[in-house]
C-alpha cells in the first residue's frame, strides 16, 4: 500500500520536462516576433518548474538544512519570476512597437555602433 | 527534520539587510512624493528634488553601514556568517559592498541629475534604487531560492530604467535587447539551477558543496568527467552568469544596450549589476561547485576550470579587438568592460585552483574582489564623461571630445587618470588590480601554472592592445582641435568624476589597506559553513554509537568565521 | 502498466504536442491558445506529482494572468508586420533545431545516465513520499513512539510538530501542540497519566492524558539532540509542580527537572538511549556506553551495573515502565481500566532493561540479554542472532519483548540481488516471550509489509503482542495478534482533502520563516515591474506622434535601414547558429499605407 507499484518513476517526470525545454530552446531560437519569444521563455520556465517540482517529489533524503519543500517554494517563486518577466515583456514590445510598427525583434536595429 | 519546526525569524538579524531594507523603503517614499507633491513641478525642477531626495537612499545605507564603525565595542567582528536560516550571509564581504554599491549608487544617481532623458524621474529613481536592493541582495545570497529571486529583481529593474528614455529609439531599443537576452538567459539558469537541486537536493549553497564533495568521493581533481547531468547544470549555469558578467558568448546585448540605454543606467548596469554578478558567481562557482572544478592541468579531467578559462580568454581578447572600431563613448566602454570580464575570469580561474591546492585560500577570490572595487569605481567615472557629452551635446561620440584638454583641463586630466587606470598604467589603481591578481597565479599549485601563465600573457597583451583604443579617447581630447568651448561639467558629473579619480589615484599609492580587507573578505565568502543542521543530527540520532568518541555537541561553532579571520 | 502511467503518457503526449504548436503556430492567437493548453498539462502534471497547490496557481496565475496579458499584447501589436513574414524561414528552423536537439540529447543521455549512479537510487526507483508535508498516504511520519503502561494508549512524536495520541486500534485520540520546535522524544508517566515530550532546544512539555490539558511547560535545558525523555508519576491530581521530568541526549548529559530550573547529571559517556522513572522516583537511564545506571535523585547516589559485555556495542537498548500498585482513576467516557498487570512469574518485577547488542568480530550477528535491574539476574538471553537489531522495545507488563531486526548487510548478497522481492530480506520484528516456561522458544516472527529506515521505532504494550510500529519517513502503523494484521493509523489528516490542505499552510509557514527574504524580494519585484510598465507602456502625449512621424518619414521615403552587421553585434535575439548571410529578414515590402496606418495618427 505504502509503495504503489502503479506510480511514475522520476526519470519519466525528466524526460518530459527535458523534452519541453528543448522545444522552448527551438522556439527562442527560431521565432523572431517578440511576442512569440516570449511564449517560447514561459515553456522553459514551466520545464524548470516540472524539474523543480519532481525533484522535490521524489528526493528521499529532503534537504539536509531542513527545508522539506525548498523545491516547491523555488517553483512558486519561479512563477511570479514569469509574471513580473511578463509584464515588463509586454511592456517593452508595445513601446517598441509604437516606434518601429513591428513586433519582430531584428527590426530594433537603430544603433550601427 | 520537523517539517513545519523552523523557529520564526528572528527580526534582530533583519540589522545584516539593513542597507536593501532602507533602500527599499526609500524607493517607496520617492515613487509616493512623486505621485502626491511633484505633479504639477516642471521637468528639470522635479529632476533635481527628486534626485536629491533620492540620494539620501545610498546616503541612509552608508551611514548606517557606517556607524557601527564609529563605536569602537562594536564593528564587524560579531557578524553572524549565516542568518535566516542560512540563507543570507552577514560577514565582512556583504557589509563591505552593500557598502561599495551605495557608493556606486551615488555617483550614478549624481549622473542622472543633470539632464532630462526621461519626464517619469519618480519610477526612474525609484527602478535605480531598488536595482540596488536586488544587487545587494544577491551579494548576501548564500542559497538558491534568493539568488535567482534577487538576481530577477536587478535585471528587471534595469530592463525597465534602460528603457526610459522614451524620446529616442535607441533606448527602447537598448530596453528591448537587454530584456530578450537576459529573459532567455535566465531560462536557461534556472533550467541548470533546477538540475542541480535535483542532483544535491538541497538549496544552499554549502549544503550543495557538501553533496557534491560526497558525490565525487575525495577525487576532486575528477571535475565533472563523465556525469553528463552534472556536465550541463554547470554549462546552464555559467549562460546566466555569463549574461549578466557579459562574458563572450553571452555579451550581444551589452554594446547595444551600454549605447542606446541613459549613460546613467549604462553606468549602473557596467557597475554595480556586474560586481553583483561577480560576486554571486564567485559564491557559487569556488564555494558550491568548486567540488566539480577539475583540474587545470594538462593531464587532469575536465572540470569547469577550463571552461571558464576559455571563455576569459575569448572574453577578453574579443572584447579588447572589438573596442579598437568603435567611435562611439558608451560602445567603446561597453566592449572595454566585456573585456575587463575576461580579466576577472582570469582571476576566478586562478582562484579556483589556488583554492583546491587549499595554499592561500580566499586570498585569490580577495584580490579577484579589490579588483572589482577598482574596476567598478573606474567604469563610473568613465561612463560620467559620457553623461557629460550627452548632457552637453546631445551626443556621446569620441570626436566629441574633440579639444578638451584646451578647454577643459581639469576635467581632462580627470579622464587620463582613468583611462590610464583602465589600461591599467602604474601608479594607478588599475595597475595594481591587475598585478595583484596577476600575481595569484604564481600561487596556484604547479600543475595548473601552464594554463594560468598563458592565460596571464594573452591578458597582458590585451593590456597592450587595449592601450590603443582607450589612447584613442586621449588623443582626442589634447591631439586635436575642438572648435566649440564646452559647457563646464555640472556638479552632479563633476564629483562622481573627481571620486572616481580620486579612488584611481589614492588606491594606486596606497592599495594595502583595501587589499587585505578584501582577502579578509574573500576569505570569509568562501569559508562560509552552515552548522550542523537537524537532518545530520537526525541521523545521528538512534545509530548504533559503540565508541563515546561518535557523540559530537550539536552546538559547535559554526567554522566559518574562525576560519575565516586566519590570515598568514 | 498501470492507469496512472498511462494519464501520465497520455498528458506528456498532449503537453509536447501543445508546446510545438506554441512554437511552431504562425499565427499568433493560434500560438497563445496552444501556449494556454500546455499550461494546462503542466498544471495535471503537478496533479500527478501531488502538488495540487502548485496546480491551482499554475491554472490562476499561468491561465488567468500571464495568458491573458500575452494575448493583449498580440491583440496591440498585430498584423502590420508580425512574425508571419518570418515566421516559416528555413535558414532559421534549421540551425535551431538542431541546437534544440543536441541540447535534447544531452539531457536525455545525462538523465538517463544518472538513473544507474549510485547513491541515486531514487532517480530509478518508484517513488512513494516520504513523510513530511503531503504525504500521499497517511499522516505525518513519526520520530519516537511511546506505549502507556496500561496498555490503553500509544503516543508519537510527529515531523509535523504535534504529539499525537492514539488508541491501540490506531485511530487518532487526540493532538498536542507543543509549540516551538517538533518533539524528539515522547513518553508516558508510569502510571499512564501523563504523557511528556522533549524538544531538542531544551524544552519539555507534560499533558494529562485523559483530558489533554497541559500540567507542566518547562524549559531551559541545554540544547542537544534529546534520544529520551521520561516523566515520573504525580503524587496529587493537578500537581504540575511535585513532577520529575528528565530528558537525556546524545550528549550523555541527563537534564532533570525538579523545580522550574534543570539540573544536569553527566550520566553516560554515549548517547542517553533509554530513561524511565520508577514508582520511588528512582531515575534509571541506559546509554550507549554498556551501563544502566539507577539514580537515587533526592540523595543523588547511583549504581550502575553492566548491559552487556566488552565489546559489543549497544545496537538498541529498551527499559521497561513499572506501573505503581494501584490502577489510575478511570475515566468515566474511556474504555474501562485494564487489569494491573500480573507480574511475571519468576518474580522478574523491577524494572527490566532489554539490550540489542552487537556482536563485534562477526557482523550480521547480535545477541539479546534481558536483565532484571534490582538484582541483575539474567530474564532472557539468546546468543547468535542473526540481522541487524535498530530497535527494542519491552512491553510494560514484563512478558514480551520485541526487537526489530533489518537484514543483516552483505549476508548471501548475491542471493538477495537475484531474488530481490524474496520476503526473507524484509525487516521483520521478532518477538519473544519472557515467561520462563516458554525461556528458549523461537521467536514469534512478524512480517512488515512495507520498507523501514534505519531510524525506524517499535512500541510494544502488554496483553497479547500489541506493537506500534514508527517506519522511517511514514506514518505509523499498528499490529494486535487478536486481529493479526497490520492497521494504517487512521488520522482524520490521512484524508485527500486534509493532505491537499497540508501543501497551503507549508508554504505559508515557508513564506513567513524561511523564505521571507525572498518573499519581499518577489513582492518588490513585483512592485517594481508595475511602476516600470506602466511607464513604458503609457503613451506619450509629445514624443509618439513625433517618432512615428520620423519614421513614415523615413519609410516613405524609402531610405534602407542602417545595416546592424558591427563586429559583435550580429544577430538579434538569440540565434548563435544562424548563418550571418541567410539570417537577413526578406526585404521589408515597402508599405507607406502601413505607415498612415500607424495607430498614433
Amino acid at each position: 500500500m505504502m509503495t504503489n507499484s502503479g506510480d511514475i518513476p522520476l526519470s519519466w517526470f525528466l524526460f518530459f520536462a527535458a523534452a519541453a525545454f528543448a522545444i522552448g530552446l527551438f522556439g527562442v531560437l527560431s521565432r523572431r516576433n517578440a511576442i512569440a519569444l516570449l511564449m517560447a521563455i514561459e515553456i522553459m520556465l514551466n520545464a524548470a518548474n516540472i524539474n523543480l517540482v519532481a525533484f522535490w517529489r521524489f528526493n528521499d533524503a529532503a534537504s539536509p538544512e531542513g527545508a522539506p519543500i525548498s523545491g516547491v517554494m523555488l517553483a512558486i517563486f519561479v512563477i511570479t519570476i514569469a509574471a513580473a518577466e511578463v509584464a515588463v515583456g509586454i511592456a517593452l514590445i508595445l513601446l517598441c512597437y509604437r516606434r518601429w510598427l513591428a513586433a519582430d525583434v531584428d527590426r530594433y536595429n537603430s544603433m550601427s555602433g | 527534520m520537523p517539517a513545519f519546526a523552523a523557529e520564526p525569524v528572528n527580526l534582530g538579524q533583519l540589522w545584516s539587510l539593513a542597507a536593501p531594507l532602507w533602500l527599499t523603503l526609500w524607493g517607496l517614499v520617492v515613487l509616493l512624493l512623486d505621485v502626491a507633491l511633484m505633479r504639477g513641478a516642471s521637468g528639470p525642477s522635479r529632476r533635481n528634488r527628486l534626485g536629491l531626495l533620492a540620494l539620501l537612499g545610498p546616503i541612509g545605507v552608508l551611514a548606517l553601514l557606517l556607524a557601527p564603525l564609529l563605536v569602537p565595542s562594536a564593528g564587524f567582528s560579531d557578524l553572524d556568517p549565516t542568518l535566516f536560516y542560512g540563507t543570507i550571509a552577514g560577514d565582512l564581504l556583504t557589509q563591505s559592498f552593500h557598502a561599495l554599491i551605495a557608493l556606486l549608487l551615488a555617483m550614478v544617481l549624481g549622473l542622472s541629475l543633470t539632464w532630462d532623458f526621461t519626464e517619469h524621474w519618480g519610477p526612474y529613481y525609484a527602478l535605480m534604487l531598488w536595482a540596488g536592493v536586488g544587487m545587494m541582495v544577491l551579494v548576501s545570497a548564500e542559497e538558491l531560492l534568493i539568488l535567482l529571486i534577487s538576481l530577477e529583481m536587478m535585471t528587471i529593474c534595469l530592463y525597465l530604467a534602460s528603457a526610459f528614455e522614451k524620446a529616442r529609439l535607441r533606448s527602447s531599443e537598448a530596453g528591448m535587447k537587454y530584456f530578450v537576452y537576459g529573459s532567455v538567459c535566465s531560462a536557461l539558469f534556472l533550467f541548470g539551477l533546477s538540475l542541480i537541486y535535483g542532483l544535491t537536493g538541497t538549496t544552499h549553497l554549502d549544503g550543495i558543496r557538501k553533496v557534491l564533495l560526497d558525490r565525487v568521493g575525495g577525487e576532486v581533481s575528477l571535475g565533472i568527467a563523465g556525469d553528463v547531468l552534472g556536465g550541463t547544470a554547470v554549462l546552464l549555469v555559467l549562460v546566466g552568469f555569463g549574461f549578466k558578467i557579459a562574458a563572450v558568448p553571452f555579451h550581444h546585448w551589452a554594446p547595444d544596450t551600454y549605447e542606446g540605454a541613459p549613460a546613467p543606467v549604462s553606468a549602473w548596469i557596467a557597475s554595480g549589476s556586474k560586481v553583483a554578478g561577480f560576486v554571486a558567481l564567485m559564491k557559487v562557482f569556488l564555494h558550491a561547485l568548486g567540488p566539480w572544478a577539475g583540474t587545470a592541468g594538462t593531464d587532469g579531467a575536465g572540470g569547469w576550470v577550463l571552461i571558464l578559462a576559455l571563455i576569459a580568454a575569448i572574453t577578453m581578447t574579443f572584447g579588447n579587438l572589438a573596442a579598437l572600431g568603435q567611435r562611439n563613448l558608451k560602445r567603446l566602454l561597453a566592449y572595454s568592460s566585456i573585456a575587463h570580464a575576461g580579466y576577472i575570469l582570469v582571476g576566478v580561474v586562478a582562484a579556483a585552483v589556488t583554492i583546491r591546492a587549499d595554499s592561500t585560500s580566499g586570498e585569490t577570490a580577495g584580490s579577484v574582489l579589490f579588483y572589482l572595487v577598482i574596476y567598478s569605481l573606474t567604469t563610473v567615472g568613465a561612463f560620467a564623461v559620457a553623461a557629460w557629452l550627452v548632457s552637453d551635446t546631445g551626443r556621446d561620440d569620441i570626436d566629441d571630445l574633440n579639444g578638451l584638454g584646451v578647454h577643459a583641463p581639469g576635467l581632462a586630466a580627470c579622464i587620463v587618470v582613468l583611462m590610464l587606470s583602465l589600461i591599467g598604467v602604474p601608479p594607478t589603481a588599475g595597475f595594481f588590480a591587475k598585478l595583484y591578481l596577476f600575481l595569484e597565479v604564481l600561487n596556484a599549485d604547479p600543475t595548473a601554472r601552464p594554463l594560468l601563465l598563458t592565460l596571464v600573457a594573452l591578458a597582458l597583451v590585451n593590456s597592450v592592445i587595449s592601450a590603443f583604443y582607450y589612447a584613442r579617447v586621449l588623443r582626442a581630447m589634447f591631439l586635436r582641435r575642438g572648435d566649440r568651448a564646452p559647457r563646464p561639467a555640472p556638479r552632479g558629473i563633476a564629483w562622481p568624476i573627481g571620486l572616481a579619480t580620486l579612488a584611481a589615484v589614492g588606491f594606486g599609492l596606497a592599495p594595502t589597506p583595501l587589499l587585505d580587507s578584501m582577502r579578509m573578505a574573500g576569505s570569509s565568502m568562501l569559508a562560509i559553513t552552515l552548522p550542523p543542521t537537524d537532518l545530520d543530527r537526525d541521523r545521528d540520532r538512534n545509530r548504533p554509537a559503540p565508541s563515546a568518541a561518535a557523540a559530537t555537541p550539536i552546538a559547535a561553532p559554526a567554522p566559518g568565521i574562525a576560519t575565516a579571520h586566519r590570515l598568514p | 502498466m498501470s492507469p496512472l502511467q498511462l494519464i501520465f503518457l497520455i498528458v506528456s503526449t498532449v503537453g509536447l504536442l501543445t508546446a510545438l504548436g506554441t512554437v511552431l503556430a504562425r499565427n499568433l492567437v493560434h500560438a497563445a491558445l496552444f501556449l494556454v493548453a500546455f499550461f494546462f498539462t503542466i498544471a495535471c502534471q503537478f496533479v500527478l506529482l501531488e502538488a495540487e497547490f502548485l496546480a491551482a496557481m499554475q491554472v490562476l496565475i499561468y491561465i488567468g494572468a500571464v495568458s491573458i496579458l500575452l494575448l493583449f499584447g498580440i491583440m496591440l501589436t498585430r498584423n502590420v508586420q508580425g512574425d508571419e513574414t518570418t515566421g516559416g524561414h528555413w535558414a532559421w528552423k534549421l540551425p535551431a533545431g538542431l541546437v534544440a536537439l543536441g541540447v535534447l540529447g544531452v539531457l536525455l543521455f545525462g538523465i538517463n545516465a544518472e538513473r544507474g549512479r549510485p547513491g541515486q537510487e531514487s532517480w530509478a526507483r518508484i517513488g512513494s513520499r516520504p513523510g513530511g508535508v503531503n504525504p500521499r498516504i497517511g499522516g505525518p511520519a513519526s520520530h519516537a513512539l511511546a506505549y502507556s503502561a496500561s496498555g490503553q494508549f500509544v503516543a508519537s512524536a510527529d515531523a509535523d510538530g504535534r504529539v499525537r495520541l492514539w488508541t491501540i486500534a490506531g485511530n487518532q485520540r487526540a493532538v498536542l501542540h507543543p509549540e516551538g520546535l517538533a518533539p524528539s522524544a515522547v513518553a508516558f508517566s508510569p502510571d499512564s497519566s501523563l504523557v511528556v515530550s522533549a524538544d531538542d532546544r531544551g524544552r519539555v512539555r507534560a499533558w494529562q492524558t485523559l483530558s489533554n490539558r497541559t500540567i507542566l511547560d518547562r524549559s531551559g535545558g541545554r540544547p542537544g539532540s534529546i534520544t529520551s525523555v521520561a516523566v515520573s508519576p504525580p503524587q496529587f491530581e493537578d500537581d504540575g509542580a511535585n513532577l520529575l521530568v528528565a530528558a537525556g541526549g546524545r550528549d550523555g548529559i541527563v537534564r532533570v527537572w525538579v523545580g522550574p530550573e534543570p539540573v544536569e547529571l553527566d550520566a553516560h559517556d554515549g548517547a542517553v538511549l533509554a530513561m524511565t522513572f520508577t514508582p520511588e522516583g528512582h531515575l534509571i537511564t541506559a546509554g550507549a556506553d554498556r551501563r544502566v545506571v539507577t539514580w537515587n535523585l533526592s540523595t543523588g547516589e547511583s549504581t550502575s551495573i553492566a548491559s552487556s559485555g566488552e565489546g559489543q556495542p549497544i545496537g538498541a537498548v529498551a527499559l521497561s515502565l513499572v506501573p505503581p500498585p494501584e490502577p489510575i482513576a478511570s475515566d468515566p467516557q474511556g474504555p474501562p481500566p485494564p487489569p494491573p498487570p500480573p507480574p511475571a512469574a519468576g518474580g522478574a518485577v523491577g524494572p527490566l532493561v532489554a539490550v540489542a547488542s552487537l556482536v563485534s568480530g562477526s557482523p550480521g550477528r547480535w545477541d539479546l540479554r534481558v536483565l532484571n535491574i534490582p538484582d541483575r539476574a539474567e530474564v532472557v538471553a539468546v546468543e547468535g542472532l542473526r540481522g541487524v537489531p535498530i530497535a527494542v522495545s519491552l512491553a510494560s507488563d514484563a512478558r514480551r519483548v520485541a526487537a526489530l531486526v533489518l537484514p543483516a548487510p552483505g549476508s548471501d548478497s548475491a542471493d538477495a540481488e537475484a531474488e530481490a522481492d524474496d520476503a526473507e530480506i524484509r525487516p521483520v520484528i521478532q518477538v519473544w516471550s519472557l515467561d520462563p516456561e516458554s525461556n528458549g522458544a523461537d521467536p514469534v516472527e512478524i512480517a512488515l509489509t512495507g520498507p523501514v529506515g534505519p531510524f525506524a521505532q517499535i512500541a510494544a504494550g502488554p496483553q497479547g503482542i500489541r506493537l506500534a510500529l514508527a517506519p522511517e519517513g511514514r506514518p505509523i502503523t499498528f499490529y494486535d495478534d487478536r486481529d493479526g494484521a497490520w492497521a494504517a493509523s487512521a488520522s482524520p489528516t490521512t484524508t485527500t482533502a486534509a493532505v491537499i490542505a497540508d501543501m497551503p499552510r507549508a508554504v505559508g509557514l515557508e513564506l513567513m520563516t524561511r523564505s521571507v527574504v525572498p518573499f519581499e524580494v518577489a513582492g518588490l519585484m513585483l512592485t517594481a515591474a508595475l511602476v516600470g510598465a506602466i511607464v513604458l507602456a503609457r503613451q506619450e502625449r509629445r514624443d509618439a506622434p513625433k517618432l512615428s512621424e520620423a519614421l513614415a518619414d523615413r519609410l516613405a521615403s524609402g531610405r534602407p535601414l542602417p545595416p546592424s552587421g558591427l563586429a559583435g553585434d550580429p544577430e538579434p535575439a538569440a540565434a548563435p547558429a544562424g548563418p550571418p548571410g541567410g539570417s537577413r529578414p526578406p526585404a521589408r515590402p515597402e508599405s507607406p499605407g502601413a505607415a498612415t496606418r500607424s495607430p498614433q495618427s
